[in-house]
Formats: structure tokens, C-alpha cells, sequence
């Protein structure tokens, strides 16, 4: 692979990134654009935007690779992320955008009206998207190391500089073009090496054995029922708690958009596992020999120039470069944003300049993180953070929107128990291994009891607590009020 | 391309205001939600409301995982679906790379559609009073 191809690649997406940034920053003035885009933004590219978020490097290299490496389980990832958005959509997406918040801990403040639970909410939030971001930049380190033979710190420094530097250029409004892009390229990288796999081998039987292939250990008949059903219920239930996906629904004009949007969403995240799945099937197909671990999260960079060789593979190779870039930016730049919204609030007054200085500070640690510490598999590193989401914030976050008796007690509790238990789960089952028996399988798949642990504790210590926040019916009626109809539509029935 | 934006559909700049406050040198964060207007007559019919689209919510996440509970029954524990090959790649693998997304949308969407039904029929109630 020329290098020159590489930095082309490179150069392409953080040119593009910056003349989008810069073309936001011309008409991004006010404070409310900074922070949310002022709410003019179409559900199109709002969709486009959050899709371009979500999707990190955690499904654009490593579904793929876990598909190689360990077969069909590795499908329950982006199934979990997906279905995670229609679990968004019906609990938590037009009640929290009628609340009105900017960020997570704005909501729980307004709704417990407890400076304490908004602290507690802060930490957990950026903790979660520290975590979330390290795999991006471990990705970024890996692809860059495998392509280009570069040192790994570099494109690790790479990403986080861009994303900084961006962030604290434009604020909000233009993240979101720049995520819509980032979205589309995204697609665009790893559909077209499809395509041309689809059209040099479509019509041909392949000439391996598909049992061989695909047995059917690897396989969904393989499927292990507690650690599937556990990861499956923390996928599901950590969207929710994921600190960027609420400012999003803030820059949707209403509760349904925000519902419409979430559905757009769905439908362009899906697309984008269909085709990132079919890598990972093709790769099992065709390059067995990169099944290992360490090497099989750089499949998709890999693969094109396996199958074919010269001008078009190489062709093909820059452009998943290009899109692996984009899920490195995507994500990361998605998390400073919101990172630094809570920062600069919390700590500061909440000013453009203190938000500049927290998006610097924000992509900083997590830099420093990955650089300190060996990747593990990207897929389920990010896993992981959802698992943690899950415990520790998305039983407050429904509680709050449905349960009237919800107290800050409890949801401090709560927050505490579920964060707890689940970082002591992941230490003590990275300390003893895999190995030892149903203890280990509770510990390394810990949402199935961390989640109702942290529900049950909400619910007991808010039942016990006589101290109840006194404005929780006018704010409840406020997250689950619709919108008027227009103004000059007399009549319901015309919607 | 701003220009040709400009059509109609495109909703209304909207200037938030509660950061502003925040700006006013104000040590304490103050959670940014912005104004509330809620009349009477809603907040009589919320708490119907409320109850409606959480048994509606409930409903459908049930239902949800009851389908997908039984997908993956039946891709994991019926051996003979094996031995149907497409494309070369045996159909449970099929399944689980593909045959989840549709069943996800499709649930949203009807979820969408339905919550759109209770809340038409909460906006017609408030109108009235």
C-alpha cells in the first residue's frame, strides 16, 4: 500500500472535516449554537448526524473482525446497539427533548432538583465517555500502525488533535454537518468494497466448503443463553445512557420529531451493520489466515487488497481508510462535544471560551489513557462502556421520566450502586480470567444482575425517603405533554 | 446550499435562552431547560396520558423481546435450518447477520405510529375542556 495513498486518504477526510467545520463556524454566532445547533436542524441530517456518532470504531473494524475471529456471536453487538435505539425511542426520546435539557445531568438536576444528584450524574457521564472514547483512539493507533506503518501514537494524536481542534472551532452546529458527512462517508467506505465483492463473486458458488466456514459451534447454535441474554440486555438498556445521545434529540424542534428521528436512525445504523456484517462474512470466506487476535480487527483494511490486488485494491484500502477515520472522528468528536457541554457547565459558567478550554481538557485524559494501556478487541471494549452505562445512569434516566416517586436520594443511591457494581465486575473478572467456571461468566457478563441492582436500589431508597422534589408533577406533565399543534390549525384532527 | 435550504418545512432559529442566564455569573450550574407553559386542563389529563404511553411502552418492548427471544430460539436451536445454504453461507448465520434490523424497525415504527394515536387522542380531550 503507497504511502502517499494513505495520507491522500488521511488528508481527504480531515480537509473535508475542517472546510465543514469552517463552514459552520460562519453561521454558528450564539451561545445556543454552540451548545445546540439553536434547533434548526432537519430530522434528515439530525438522523445522519447522530448515526455518525454512534457508529465508532467499534463497529466499523471490529464487528467484522469479532466475526472472523469468533463467528456469529459477534452479531449480537449491533443487533444490541440497534435495538438500544428503539429502546431510546420508546422510553426516554420525546420525553427527554420536551424536558428540555442540554445534557444528562441537566436533566436529572431539573427533575430531582438536587445539586448533589447533578454532580454525581456529571462524573459518571464523563467517566462513561472517557471509556467510550479510548477504543476510538486505540482503533485509530491500530489502523494507522497497520496501513501505514506508522508508530501507533500517531494516529492516535492524529484523531485527538482533530477532534479538539474542531470541537473547540465550531461548537455544535457544525458537528452536526460534520457528523451527517462523517455518516455517509462512513457507509460509503465500507458499502463500495461490497459491492465490488459482490460483483466478482456474486453469481459463482464459492469454491469453499460453507460448513467449514460457518460450522455450527461458531455459529447461532453455539449461542451461550446467560452471557447473550445478559450483553443483549445491557446493549439494549446502555444506549440510553450513553452521554451524546440526549443533546441530540435537544436539536430536534419537537417531541415527534425526535421520535421520527430515532426511527431514521434505526434505519441508517442498520444499513450500516448489514454491510459491515457482510465484511466479516466475506473475510471468514476468503482470508481465514487473519483470524487472530490483535490482527482481525484490521480485516477491513486488510481485506480489499487481498482479494484485489493492484490499482483497485488500493483504491479500495484508502477508502476504508478514509471511513475508519471517520468512525474515529465520528465518535469522539460527538462524546468531547457533549464531554465538554457538562464540563464547561459544571465546572465553569458555561461560556464559549470555558467550552473551548473543556474540549481540550476532555480529549486530553482519554489520549493519555490509550496511550498508557493495551487494546483489547474494539467491539467489545465498547461493549463494555454500554454495560456501565447501563448499571450506573439508564435506570435513573427511565425512572425519572415514568416513575413519579423517584427521589435524589435514590437515584444517588442508585447511580452509586449500579457504577459500584459493575467497574468491581469488570476488575475482578480481568483479574482471574475466564477460566473459573459460572462466577467467572456472572462477572465478565455482569448487566443481568448490575442493572436490576441499581433499578432495585432506586426504588427502595426512594420509597424510604420522605424527602420527595416538589416539582416533579409540573415537570413530569412538561416531559409528557405533546406539543400544541400549530397555532393557526384550530382543529387536532388536521394533524 | 443555505440558500436553497431556505424553503419551507425548515423549522424556526430559535434563540435559547436559559444559557444566557447561566452566563450571569452564577456559580451553582443551573439545569438549562428552558421555559414550561402547561395549562391546566393538560395537567388534569397528563397523568392519563402519562399511564397510557407507559403501558403502550411496556406493550411493546414485551412483545419485542418476545420475537426476538424466539428468533433466536429457533436459529440456535434447530439444527436442520443448517443445511440451507444461500449464497454459501448457511441460513441461521443469515439470520442473525441480517434478519434482526427489519424486525427492529418495524417494531419502531409501529411504536411511533401508536404513540402519535394516544397523544391525538389526549390533544382532542384538552380541546374540548
Amino acid at each position: 500500500m503507497s504511502p502517499l495513498l494513505v495520507a491522500g486518504a488521511i488528508l481527504f477526510v480531515v480537509v473535508a472535516t475542517s472546510v465543514i467545520s469552517a463552514y459552520g463556524l460562519r453561521i454558528s454566532r450564539t451561545t445556543s449554537d454552540f451548545f445546540v445547533a439553536s434547533r434548526t436542524v432537519r430530522p434528515i441530517w439530525n438522523a445522519s448526524a447522530i448515526s455518525g456518532e454512534y457508529l465508532s470504531a467499534g463497529t466499523f473494524l471490529g464487528l467484522s473482525g469479532l466475526v472472523l475471529l469468533s463467528g456469529s456471536e459477534a452479531f449480537w453487538f449491533p443487533i444490541g446497539y440497534a435495538a438500544g435505539y428503539f429502546l431510546v425511542l420508546v422510553f426516554v426520546a420525546a420525553p427527554l427533548r420536551r424536558s428540555g435539557a442540554y445534557t444528562i445531568p441537566d436533566f436529572i438536576q431539573a427533575r430531582l432538583d438536587s445539586v448533589v444528584a447533578r454532580r454525581v450524574t456529571s462524573v459518571l457521564v464523563v467517566v462513561i465517555g472517557w471509556l467510550y472514547i479510548v477504543p476510538q483512539f486505540q482503533g485509530a493507533a491500530l489502523a494507522l500502525n497497520v496501513v501505514a506503518d506508522v508508530p501507533p501514537w500517531v494516529g492516535a494524536v492524529t484523531v485527538a488533535v482533530v477532534v479538539a481542534g474542531s470541537v473547540a472551532a465550531g461548537g455544535m452546529r457544525s458537528i452536526t454537518f460534520v457528523q451527517a458527512f462523517l455518516f455517509w462517508l462512513k457507509l460509503a467506505a465500507l458499502a463500495v468494497p461490497v459491492l465490488f465483492v459482490m460483483i466478482a463473486f456474486g453469481p459463482h458458488e464459492p469454491s469453499v466448503d460453507p460448513h467449514l466456514v460457518f460450522p455450527v459451534e461458531y455459529g447461532p447454535g453455539g449461542l451461550d443463553t446467560y452471557a447473550t441474554a445478559s450483553l443483549l440486555l445491557a446493549l439494549l438498556l446502555g444506549t440510553i445512557g450513553l452521554p451524546h445521545v440526549l443533546v441530540r434529540f435537544y436539536t430536534s424542534p419537537t417531541g415527534s420529531s425526535a421520535r421520527w428521528t430515532t426511527v431514521i436512525v434505526i434505519a441508517l445504523i442498520s444499513v450500516f451493520y448489514m454491510v459491515s456484517g457482510t465484511i466479516g462474512l466475506v473475510a471468514r470466506a476468503t482470508v481465514p489466515d487473519l483470524a487472530q487476535p490483535g490482527v482481525a480487527d484490521t480485516v477491513a483494511l486488510l481485506l480489499p487488497s487481498r482479494l484485489f490486488p493492484g490499482v483497485v485494491g488500493d483504491l479500495l484500502t484508502a477508502l476504508v481508510i478514509a471511513g475508519a477515520l471517520a468512525a474515529f472522528l465520528g465518535t469522539s468528536s460527538g462524546l468531547v462535544v457533549s464531554l465538554s457541554s457538562v464540563v464547561s457547565q459544571d465546572l465553569f459558567h458555561g461560556t464559549v471560551r470555558s467550552f473551548r478550554w473543556a474540549a481540550v481538557f476532555t480529549a486530553t485524559i482519554p489520549l493519555l489513557v490509550a496511550l498508557a494501556t493495551v487494546p483489547q478487541a474494539l467491539v467489545s471494549s465498547v461493549g463494555n462502556v454500554f454495560v456501565f452505562a447501563a448499571s450506573a445512569l439508564s435506570p435513573v434516566i427511565v425512572l425519572g421520566i415514568w416513575w413519579r416517586r423517584l427521589t435524589a436520594r435514590g437515584a444517588v443511591a442508585g447511580m452509586l450502586v449500579g457504577a459500584t457494581l459493575c467497574a468491581a465486575a469488570f476488575a475482578v473478572s480481568a483479574a482471574i480470567g475466564s477460566d473459573a467456571g459460572p462466577v467467572a461468566a456472572l462477572l465478565a457478563q455482569p448487566g443481568a444482575w448490575t442493572i436490576p441492582a441499581a433499578t432495585l436500589t432506586c426504588v427502595v431508597v426512594s420509597l424510604l425517603d420522605r424527602r420527595r422534589p416538589a416539582n416533579t408533577e409540573r415537570i413530569l406533565t412538561r416531559l409528557h405533554t405533546p406539543e400544541r399543534s400549530r397555532p393557526s390549525a384550530a382543529t387536532p384532527a388536521a394533524e | 446550499m443555505n440558500g436553497s435550504d431556505a424553503g419551507r418545512g425548515r423549522p424556526a432559529r430559535e434563540r435559547v435562552t436559559s444559557v444566557d442566564r447561566a452566563l450571569k455569573g452564577r456559580t451553582e450550574p443551573v439545569a438549562r431547560t428552558g421555559s414550561t407553559h402547561v395549562s391546566e386542563a393538560e395537567s388534569v389529563f397528563t397523568r392519563g396520558l402519562m399511564r397510557a404511553q407507559g403501558r403502550l411502552a411496556v406493550a411493546f418492548v414485551l412483545a419485542f423481546v418476545a420475537v426476538i427471544a424466539g428468533m433466536t430460539v429457533v436459529i440456535s436451536r434447530v439444527p436442520a435450518l443448517h443445511d440451507l445454504v444461500l449464497w454459501g453461507v448457511p441460513l441461521p448465520w443469515l439470520i442473525q447477520a441480517y434478519g434482526y434490523y427489519p424486525v427492529i424497525l418495524v417494531f419502531a415504527i409501529a411504536f411511533v405510529v401508536a404513540a402519535m394515536r394516544v397523544e391525538q387522542r389526549f390533544r382532542a380531550l384538552v380541546e374540548q375542556e
